[in-house]
């Protein structure tokens, strides 16, 4: 998959949010020289959800360091996991607001 | 390969492959047109496979990655077949009918286990077994390179070692199943074909071909000697003083080449050891460029003769990787004195007392279509543009062209041909060793919108360009106490170059990259070696050890900056 990805880096927080949701589903810790590729990464953007919703559990919102992180991790372009970040979002924001929480 | 100078596959069949093996080949970014059908392959469910020491954005799309070493692709290849013939896996039939020498390849591969070519490729075991067995119970599957395998100093060795798998395995002259070099130009394939290869005449015959030689001599009523001539690489060691004993006992020194006519090439940036290529190129008595820029190597010559772009400024033809020859089209006049490539040289023969006048494009290709009978006899301009291009061979008017080369291996009886050799071939590591001097490995490498030197890609702007730069690990450069962006000067066993330098997690630890394309911010080819493969000709550009430290200076590039044509 063609990822370009820009020169926003995750935080620490945000990557270990990140990590620690990914880590078990794939089976791997990450690194850095050795993202996954071919047919099945591809074939698991539904992972794109647990991964967006560690981030927003953790700090609150989806920052554009984060999205890189998730999209190099999950071999996702970064504007199909803004896709997903944002329905994700919209969402969150209704539970939020169903529930009676403050908003994303 | 067997015979034929050219891949034995269309374009089209990577799309109905189950398998593919890039090897040595960032096609994404050097092959987008070939890429596209790998796309959709990709997109029916053909698996593919990178082997490549960089984890390049090829590799991103690829089920598995083999990240080996640079050079150490024979090792590995012959870790490979090993491993097939162990598992049982090989065509015996397809072997046993077709092809010769097996017993002696068998011998060669059979030191080289899964553990020994782990060692010296660092790809794992496991991985170079999954590729074995992937390859070999495909369907169709085909093997795919480009300058990975081809820039070494025992290049036509890397070659082989790949043919060899397809041969044990059946997959080549199949549909699907194919052996594919994806050129490192446009033209290349073109070139070699009209004879730019000095032991081949144009349509790919031997010099040594009586018959075919003979034709050639009546058509062009000039007797041509059955010897080849030099490549590029004897051209530049001829340049050199050789020391002789003259009859008085006075040493003297002599050059075999003294006078070059430089068409459409920069030498003097492109050449691997480039200050002792331009050091050889300003020794000769007389050199002529001939080109559409005012390159580096024009800075040095005696005579400059501008040319047109042929590409857009006048007619012609091209072929590409998959044989297919496509008609070119003038879109612009020329600008200025420039003038077509063919026009000027054709003027140089008139004013030699030749009368060659000045024929059109379609009369040079209509000439070599009476010589080259067998492959392009059938390629006339109308027939070219019909078809949308033709795939040699093409020996008749009536030939739709062959876009599957040697489907004869899997005939039977007389129609089968010769049989398909193995070439048994040895690992032999790259010929600039790693030192504690010298303890990284730097490979060059090309991007999507720049071509080679830069002297066509040099004049336009790109949204991709990026400042050169030479990339390498962030762990290694932490270790020498460089950020990224630092100043570092780069040093192999011929020169050395200073920029600021980028980190790349496509690359792994011990490994650097620079690409050929902007010589005036880094002048690369100052460092790499001219170690060339007695075979090919080709220099090794893939694999120089160099060292990284800090840079001691905060001024502007060390490298001279040469002139680059088009910026």
């Amino acid at each position: 998959m063609d990822l370009r990805l820009s020169s926003a880096t995750p935080s620490a927080h945000e990557r270990a949010a990140v990590d620690a949701a990914l880590d078990g589903l794939l089976g791997a810790q990450y690194d850095d020289h050795f993202v996954d590729a071919g047919h099945l990464a591809r074939g698991r953007r539904h992972l794109l959800l647990p991964a967006l919703h560690a981030v927003s559990d953790a700090v609150g919102w989806i920052s554009e360091g984060a999205l890189n992180h998730v999209a190099r991790r999950l071999c996702v372009p970064p504007a199909d996991a803004y896709r997903g970040g944002h329905v994700l979002c919209h969402v969150l924001n209704r539970a939020a607001a169903a529930a009676g929480r403050a908003r994303l | 390969m067997f015979g034929a100078g050219g891949g034995t596959s269309a374009y089209v069949e990577a799309e109905h492959a189950d398998l593919l093996i890039l090897w040595g080949s960032n096609a994404r970014e050097t092959h987008p047109i070939f890429f596209h059908h790998v796309l959709r392959g990709l997109g029916t469910g053909a698996r593919m496979y990178s082997v490549d020491p960089r984890r390049t954005s090829t590799a991103q799309w690829a089920d598995g990655w083999l990240g080996l070493d640079v050079g150490t692709d024979i090792a590995l290849a012959n870790a490979i077949g090993r491993e097939i013939i162990h598992a049982g896996l090989v065509n015996e039939a397809f072997v046993r009918g077709v092809t010769s020498g097996f017993e002696d390849h068998r011998a060669t591969v059979e030191p080289y286990t899964l553990e020994r070519a782990s060692g010296i490729t660092r790809v794992p075991a496991e991985l170079i077994s999954e590729l074995a067995h992937a390859y070999a119970r495909a369907d169709r599957a085909q093997i795919c390179w480009t300058l990975g395998i081809t820039e070494h100093h025992n290049a036509a060795d890397h070659v082989f070692a790949l043919i060899n798998l397809a041969l044990l395995t059946g997959h080549v002259g199949r549909y699907g199943s194919g052996l594919v070099p994806l050129r490192g130009q446009n033209n290349v394939q073109g070139g070699g074909d009209m004879g730019a290869i000095p032991a081949k005449l144009p349509g790919g015959y031997d010099l040594g071909d009586d018959v075919a030689r003979a034709r050639f001599e009546t058509g062009w009523g000039a007797p041509i000697s059955p010897t080849p001539g030099m490549h590029l690489s004897q051209m530049f060691e001829a340049m050199a003083p050789t020391p002789k004993e003259t009859p008085t006992g006075t040493p003297t020194a002599t050059r075999r080449l003294r006078a070059l006519y430089c068409i459409g090439e920069n030498p003097a940036e492109s050449e691997a050891n480039a200050t002792h290529a331009r050091h050889l190129l300003e020794g000769l008595d007389h050199l002529v460029v001939q080109d559409i820029f005012r390159t580096a190597t024009a800075d040095t010559a005696d005579v400059v003769l501008p040319a047109a772009a042929d590409w857009c400024e006048y007619e012609g033809t091209v072929t590409n990787s998959e044989r297919r020859v496509q008609r070119v089209r003038k879109a612009i006049d020329p600008p200025g004195q420039a003038r077509p490539d063919t026009h000027i040289i054709c003027a140089i023969a008139d004013r030699l007392g030749q009368s060659w006048g000045e024929p059109t494009a379609e009369q040079v290709w209509d000439e070599l279509r009476s010589l080259s009978l067998d492959r392009h006899h059938g390629m006339s301009y109308a027939r070219l543009v019909e078809h949308g291009g033709l795939q040699w061979p093409c020996p008749s008017l009536d030939h739709p062209g062959t876009p599957l080369l040697h489907a004869r291996l899997w005939e039977t009886g007389a129609a089968r041909g010769p049989a398909a050799p193995f070439t048994p071939v040895e690992h032999v590591p790259p010929a600039d060793a790693l030192t504690s001097e010298y303890p990284i490995r730097l490979t060059t490498v090309r991007v999507l919108d720049a071509y080679n030197s830069g002297v066509q890609t040099g004049g336009y702007a790109s949204p991709m360009r990026r400042r050169e730069a030479p990339r390498m690990d962030a762990a290694d450069a932490a270790a020498l106490g460089i950020a990224d962006g630092d100043r570092v000067r780069v040093t192999s066993r011929r020169g050395s170059v200073e920029a600021p330098v980028a980190f790349d997690p496509a690359l792994r630890p011990g490994l650097a990259s620079f690409t050929p394309h902007f010589c005036e911010q880094v002048d690369v080819n100052v460092l790499t070696n001219d170690a060339w493969d007695p075979k090919s000709g080709t220099s090794e550009f893939k694999a120089t050890a160099v060292r990284i430290d800090p840079a001691a200076t905060t001024h502007g590039d060390l490298a001279s900056a040469q002139p680059v044509a088009g910026r």
